[in-house]
């Protein structure tokens, strides 16, 4: 049986504080600055490898599966969004009508 | 009856029977023993062990064992446990019985040795499937179900419809590799595609598999879809279509996944994007490919398996799916999430995860075959999957907007089944050797080279950096998204529609010639062939009130006899020519 378990506003004050970091603004922020670190850091991490086999021409500009793995997102967001506004998207309903 | 061993199956099907006599503490013990026993099993099953029954003229094989097979009977018995651990806490016993035929089929599948020993577990798997949809019990899993059994249905027609040309042009019963394009290679092939879902035959996937129940879906995720990848790799390995299909199927999964607002949803479409990796690996047909699908086929059974079981205890504690209605559950649902990211990792190949030792495996023989645009579909698809599967499925149900829910993790057994997968995904992501040593030809691949880490970070970051920059466009929003099932859902009713337009045209033309005119006609014709004959003109009743009742008074009598005479006459002379 799904059921739900929720707090007692009385219960509050005895029980254990819940974890709620993640709602928190400055740990969002510092969230925010180690993403990114990460971000600079992956692709920094490329000009200190050994050289390697290129099979592809792009495969020797730097940080170019950064740029592609943000730019093929963003569209495939973009086209996502369009197709469902305008195309696909249905009222829950649909199919009971 | 040859051969002296037993088919993996038949173990399932064994316990599925003791399954009825035992309850409680008993049952529990039964169904994960089923498994774990089946799997020491498989490790001293050797290749040549066989099991033929005779059957007509032809021997039907029940036991083929070589080393794909085992690897597919393998990840089944660890999938089969896992996820009978995950519902163990099940008291009724249509699922557990429902879910060992659906096993025992799947590695029935795996072992056949011959088409037909195949196709008859094909449809037991299909038929026992189906309950762990209706096992629900609502109405939309009892519609949704339907719909999945009658495709299937129609599916099974057509690879038996290929099997039967297939015999009837080789000859041969013997599942292996087919190499000609006739009729009969493209009716087993799409018997096999609408398995794998692929598109535009894998709406199915997406409309019944959420609708299945918490437990039972995390087994539907694990063997249809893999058994078909199985077949595919059994039998048409090398095929160019298929790597167009497959790089098509990881686009079009991601697609669906971005619209949808059911988190189980996601997870189906998903399942799509997976299985495309493998399709497209089996059309490059290398060895390192057919051995990347099939690696990618046990990692994934194990991390989707895993994000089902996120999904179903989410849905065991709240009782909701929809991304709308859920939110916030990190705060008390720790292990879930916890679990839910190790696969979600898992699916978007993190480093030290098990996507990563098995899925770049068919990117580097893409790469070394000079498949240069589907590497680069693949490498957009393995973006794509970490946007959907990797972010916005844990982002969505675990944090986004509180929703007030204070659900807790679920019942004990789920945790232990969800951290039992966990560890098996971290366990391949970071030693690899012992799944790269079962793997059907020898593995010369390292995935852990610098460069591959480094590249792979980069797409996955970056593509994280797109899901947040564009969250507003990815607001979630309370509706459905079409899919090819439209054609059967709503094309149904335009069909019944013109099927009794046609059939109460037809019989409202019967109702008049037979019902209304004919008898009448025949009737008064029988009564006086003359005047019934006038009559034929005018036999509505209300033409028929209007005449006078008996119009022989009004008829000159002579006819009648004329015509009697003349009948008679008639009979006389054939009596005597050919009497």
């Amino acid at each position: 049986m799904p059921h739900k378990v929720r707090s007692h506003p009385h219960q509050e004050c005895k029980m254990k504080k819940e974890f709620d970091w993640f709602d928190k603004p400055d740990n969002l922020k510092k969230l925010k600055i180690f993403s990114y670190v990460a971000l600079a850091a992956s692709v920094l991490a490329e000009f200190f490898l050994p050289a390697h086999v290129s099979h592809h021409p792009w495969d020797k500009i730097p940080g170019i599966y950064a740029l592609f793995g943000f730019v093929i997102c963003v569209a495939m967001i973009i086209f996502s969004k369009l197709l469902g506004t305008y195309c696909l998207k249905r009222k829950e309903d649909y199919y009971d009508r | 009856m040859t051969g002296s061993l037993l088919p993996p199956a038949l173990l399932f099907f064994l316990g599925a029977l003791l399954l009825l006599a035992v309850k409680g503490r008993a049952k529990q013990i039964l169904i994960l023993l089923i498994p774990a026993a089946t799997f020491l099993y498989l490790i001293k099953l050797s290749p040549d062990a066989s099991l033929t029954l005779p059957f007509l003229e032809y021997e039907l094989n029940f036991l083929h064992v070589d080393k794909l097979s085992k690897v597919f009977g393998y990840i089944f018995c660890i999938a089969a446990f896992g996820s009978f651990l995950f519902a163990l806490h099940i008291k009724g016993k249509l699922e557990h019985f429902s879910a060992l035929i659906y096993v025992g089929s799947a590695l029935g599948v795996v072992f056949a040795g011959d088409f037909f020993a195949l196709y008859i577990f094909w449809e037991f798997m299909a038929v026992a499937s189906v309950m762990l949809i209706w096992a629900r019990h609502e109405k939309k899993s009892l519609d949704a179900g339907f719909r999945y059994i009658l495709v299937h249905i129609v599916g099974g027609l057509v690879l038996l419809a290929g099997i039967l040309l297939h015999v009837h042009n080789t000859g041969s019963l013997a599942v292996g590799r087919i190499q000609t394009h006739d009729l009969a290679s493209w009716l087993i092939l799409i018997g096999f595609l609408l398995n794998a879902a692929v598109p535009p035959l894998s709406a199915w996937l997406s409309d019944a598999y959420p609708e299945g129940t918490a437990t039972g879906s995390v087994f539907l995720s694990a063997f249809t879809t893999k058994t078909a990848v199985y077949t595919l790799i059994r039998v048409f390995p090398g095929w160019e279509i298929l790597i167009w299909l497959g790089a098509l199927m990881t686009i079009y999964g991601i697609i669906f996944a971005i619209m949808e607002n059911d988190s189980r949803r996601i997870l189906a479409y998903s399942i799509i994007n997976q299985v495309g990796f493998m399709v497209c690996g089996i059309g490059i047909g290398t060895a390192m490919a057919l051995n990347g699908a099939s690696a990618h086929a046990f990692a994934h059974i194990i991390y989707k398996g895993l994000l089902w079981m996120s999904a179903g205890s989410v849905l065991y504690m709240t009782g909701k799916t929809k991304c709308t209605e859920l939110g916030g559950l990190y705060k008390t649902m720790p292990l879930t999430l916890i679990c839910c990211c190790i696969a979600a990792a898992s699916i978007s190949a993190f480093p030290l995860t098990s996507g990563f030792t098995t899925k770049t495996m068919i990117l580097q023989s893409a790469v070394n075959q000079h498949l240069g645009i589907i590497y680069i579909l693949l490498e957009a698809a393995s973006a794509g999957v970490f946007l959907h599967a990797g972010i916005k499925f844990p982002y969505f149900v675990f944090f986004a907007k509180d929703k007030g829910l204070r659900a807790a993790d679920p019942k004990i057994n789920m945790q232990w089944a969800m951290v039992f997968f966990a560890i098996l995904c971290i366990g391949i992501g970071v030693y690899p050797k012992p799944l790269y040593s079962i793997l059907p030809y020898p593995v010369e691949y390292h995935a852990y080279t610098g460069i591959h880490v480094v590249r792979m970070l980069q797409l996955l970051f970056f593509s994280g950096l797109a899901f947040f920059v564009f969250l507003g466009l990815l607001k979630r929003t309370e509706t459905i998204t079409l899919d090819t099932d439209w054609f059967y859902r709503k094309g149904s009713r335009l069909v019944v529609f013109v099927i009794t337009g046609i059939a109460s045209g037809i019989a409202r033309f019967c109702d008049y010639l037979f019902i209304q005119s004919l008898p009448r006609l025949l009737s008064a014709f029988c009564k006086n062939p003359i005047s019934g004959l006038r009559r034929s003109n005018s036999s509505s009743p209300a033409s028929k009130r209007n005449t006078k009742p008996e119009l022989v008074n009004i008829m000159p009598a002579g006819i009648p006899v004329l015509v009697a005479v003349i009948f008679l006459y008639l009979l006389a002379f054939i009596f005597i020519q050919w009497g």
